[in-house]
């Protein structure tokens, strides 16, 4: 079921009413209701899948209850590698299969053997990378001792599959989703009105920012051969649009919708186009993937304590580990692997933790130095999401040669040229909101401290009605293939 | 918890009265029944299909059709009264096609006269190429092609839905109200609100539809193309195209459920694809599984470069062919 559809405006209603109403004040029954909402709302996509979240939930509530009774360390040890393979093993089918027989193949080739292997046609469940992070996430704590194993299976299975996150993040920690399945929860006025902004704030991100970049960005990058260098350019920016629209209004719904229920999910998009540089990015862009990442990945592995050639490695790893997650292809890997270039000078340099506060914190407008440095990382940040977009590196390497060739200045020329300028204005009026709202969670937090009434909601119905002027065909969101 | 509901529903007050007044002024004429349809101060588009549906049930009461013209809108060049011609004269035919019609479609159609009692003696189902490899309606989810829950697995809820938003469109409403009061047509209306002074003629007895276009032709032929010319809609085709319909297990799983229906009813078929102004020939593969499935004697391929697509003169614009093409096929197919 998609956030941005009308079976998700019946859909939520219902589990509201439902939760609030029929199961108010008996956790276990909302903690069902929860877990059944959520195999719903999955099912409705394709119910083969429910089976592989109840699989991967049942192995890793066992593994954790078993963990809590071992205090062999060695046995510990194969219960979370149990854990680890399974999930990965999902992962690695669904998503790398064809991938790796692939490469496998065209490597034999390469060194003149011949080998036949069928690709499969593999359908990749919806939020497989989404739910199986979220779930390893509670067994590497519980191994760690960090977490007390759960002994409550429904709130295990609701922590696992709850709908708001469970198909595009964020990606929960145990540690901050679980243990608020096993308090009482209130219904909070202040906590829902804001759940509902966010939602309104997400829809508007998605539908008309995110659906109408992609109108143009897929125009120019399906067309790509044929166009000029500054088409190029306005293809990229486009998509780089695109892609913040996309997953920051799907994260956007997906807190708002949680905290309508009375839960606190953790900030996924800290307006990441506003960073002064990369590490500040990455700080800011898909949190609860970087900070998973960190955690599981990059600390495990020595982080940045070790030597010169430790941190390179730490680094590149955790990067292009982070491109593949994103798919299976090397467009994703080059993309990871440029955002260490680029991330590389600042950790080594000891610059990665400059930028820890807001841009222009208490002020109106940046300085010009900090206009140069957000122009400068937005611009690599653009050049990094053309591979991101591409099918493939020769795609991507056409782009971007192309972008760096005497074509960059001429006058853009690709189809529905016009329709595309006339919706930059509307473009630049998100950029300010966002911009207006940086210091919060998203843009349209505490408006009632800033805007009067009338403003306020002259701002809301604007927003409804450009999203019901634009909500013509129902887009998937892009992290959903994730 | 009362206070939440009180806030929202004094917001979302202004909204439900904006939906249930588009229900009440049923721009698309779904959320009643009317007499007709296509009255003559019509100007928006219509769900061809669903009026098709609207139109056979009350032919159903009257003189119940059993000939069957199928397809998408380009099949509207084939008229009823042209193709009874070839029937007997106790046949009563009827066009029930639908804006961007699949094979699948057309099952569904099948499968609708047969739970109505319809007898299916004579069935001319014209397809194009485009549309040969849609197994399912998913590409008709918008208000001007979906598909009735009678005909097809569509639910109520998906029926209305886009006709909901549709009619939410602020450029839309605008338009409509604004031609409604103004009777003018501006440029911004697009092609929300019909622009010609050339209107089209239906006749809702067997849904035949007449393009205004037509008499445009013939007051002023050179004019007509000269205009259309200029809109650079008749594009070069000096570079071929070719058709990647592949041939899957659905797709002949659901031209043999058409088969059983033609077997059932004793059905005289004929299976026309469109001669299209993209000149692109229907795969070869995918023309022999039809001639297996249908027989070489009732499946005509018009596709790619013959004496109906070469010339503009056939062609509206293009995606529709002309009546008078039509007809030189129909004469093609019924006489061999």
């Amino acid at each position: 079921m998609l956030f941005n559809s009308l079976d998700f405006a019946l859909f939520l209603p219902i589990v509201f009413l439902l939760y609030w109403f029929v199961f108010k004040n008996k956790l276990k029954a909302q903690n069902a209701l929860i877990a059944i909402a959520s195999y719903v709302f999955y099912g409705w996509w394709d119910w083969r899948f429910l089976s592989l979240i109840l699989f991967s939930t049942l192995v890793d509530y066992t593994i954790g209850r078993l963990l809590l009774k071992e205090n062999d360390q060695l046995k510990r040890k194969v219960f979370l590698w149990i854990s680890i393979a399974v999930n990965l093993g999902f992962l690695g089918f669904f998503k790398y299969y064809n991938f790796f027989l692939d490469n496998f193949i065209d490597a034999f080739t390469f060194f003149g053997y011949s080998i036949k292997g069928n690709s499969l046609n593999i359908i990749l469940p919806v939020g497989i990378s989404f739910y199986t992070f979220q779930t390893m996430s509670y067994t590497i704590d519980v191994y760690r001792k960090k977490l007390t194993p759960t002994t409550d299976f429904v709130a295990f299975t609701a922590f696992v599959s709850f709908f708001p996150q469970l198909v595009a993040g964020p990606i929960e920690r145990a540690t901050n989703l679980l243990p608020q399945f096993y308090k009482n929860r209130e219904f909070n006025y202040s906590q829902a009105i804001e759940g509902m902004r966010q939602i309104l704030w997400g829809l508007f991100k998605k539908v008309v920012i995110a659906d109408n970049c992609a109108e143009y960005a897929n125009i120019i990058f399906n067309s790509s051969e044929d166009l000029s260098g500054s088409s190029l350019i306005i293809g990229a920016l486009f998509f780089t649009f695109q892609i913040y629209g996309d997953f920051s209004g799907y994260s956007d719904i997906a807190i708002g919708t949680a905290r309508l229920f009375g839960f606190n999910l953790m900030k996924n998009f800290a307006f990441p186009y506003f960073s002064r540089d990369i590490a500040e990015f990455w700080r800011r862009w898909h949190i609860s993937l970087s900070t998973w990442f960190r955690d599981y990945l990059y600390i495990p592995l020595g982080g940045s304590r070790g030597g010169l050639w430790m941190k390179i490695r730490n680094t590149f790893i955790i990067f292009i580990v982070s491109g593949f997650w994103h798919g299976a292809n090397w467009t994703f890997i080059v993309w990871g692997a440029l955002n260490a270039v680029y991330f590389l000078p600042l950790l080594l340099r000891g610059n990665n933790r400059n930028n820890l506060n807001v841009v222009a914190e208490n002020g109106l407008l940046p300085s010009l130095k900090e206009v140069f440095q957000v122009l400068t990382t937005f611009g690599l940040t653009v050049l990094a999401w053309i591979f991101f977009r591409a099918d493939s590196m020769t795609h991507a390497l056409g782009i971007v040669s192309e972008i760096f060739s005497s074509s960059t200045f001429s006058i853009p020329d690709f189809d529905k040229r016009h329709m595309a300028f006339y919706f930059m204005p509307l473009l630049i009026v998100f950029v300010l909101f966002e911009w207006f709202g940086r210091r919060e969670d998203f843009a349209l937090s505490k408006i009632e401290n800033k805007w009067k009434k009338p403003i306020r909601y002259f701002i809301y119905y604007s927003i409804l009605i450009s999203i019901v002027t634009y909500a013509g065909q129902e887009q998937q969101f892009i992290y959903f293939q994730f | 918890m009362k206070r939440f509901f009180k806030k929202l529903g004094w917001f979302a007050l202004p909204c439900f009265a904006i939906v249930a007044l588009v229900i009440c002024l049923d721009f698309f004429k779904v959320f009643s029944d009317y007499e007709e349809y296509y009255s003559d101060d019509l100007f928006v588009s219509l769900n061809r299909e669903y009026i098709c549906f609207k139109n056979l049930e009350k032919q159903a009461k009257l003189n119940k059709p059993d000939s069957f013209v199928f397809g998408s809108s380009r099949s509207q060049a084939f008229k009823c009264k042209d193709w009874q011609g070839y029937l007997t004269p106790l046949n009563r035919s009827f066009h029930f096609d639908a804006g961007n019609e699949a094979i699948v479609g057309v099952l569904y159609k099948l499968k609708y006269l047969d739970r109505n009692d319809f007898k299916i003696n004579n069935v001319l189902l014209v397809l194009d190429v485009g549309l040969l490899n849609q197994t399912s309606l998913k590409h008709r989810n918008y208000s001007l092609n979906i598909s009735h829950p009678e005909i097809s697995d569509n639910s109520y809820y998906d029926f209305y839905k886009p006709f909901i938003t549709a009619s939410l469109n602020p450029k839309f409403v605008f338009s409509y109200f604004d031609f409604r009061t103004f009777g003018k047509h501006r440029k911004y209306m697009g092609q929300y609100i019909a622009n010609t002074k050339y209107p089209m003629i239906m006749d809702e007895s067997n849904m035949e539809i007449y393009y205004g276009k037509d008499l445009e032709i013939e007051n002023d032929s050179i004019e007509f193309y000269k205009r259309t010319i200029k809109t650079g809609i008749f594009y070069d085709r000096s570079e071929k195209q070719y058709d990647s319909t592949e041939v899957n297990p659905e797709m002949v799983n659901q031209f043999q459920q058409i088969k059983s229906f033609f077997e059932k009813y004793k059905t005289s078929y004929k299976f026309v694809v469109s001669p299209m102004y993209d000149q692109i020939e229907l795969n070869k593969k995918y023309l022999s599984q039809l001639i297996k499935i249908f027989g070489k004697d009732n499946v005509f391929d018009y596709s790619g470069e013959n004496q109906f697509t070469n010339s503009l003169g056939n062609f509206y614009e293009i995606s529709h062919y002309r009546p008078h093409v039509a007809r030189q096929i129909l004469k093609e197919i019924y006489n061999n």
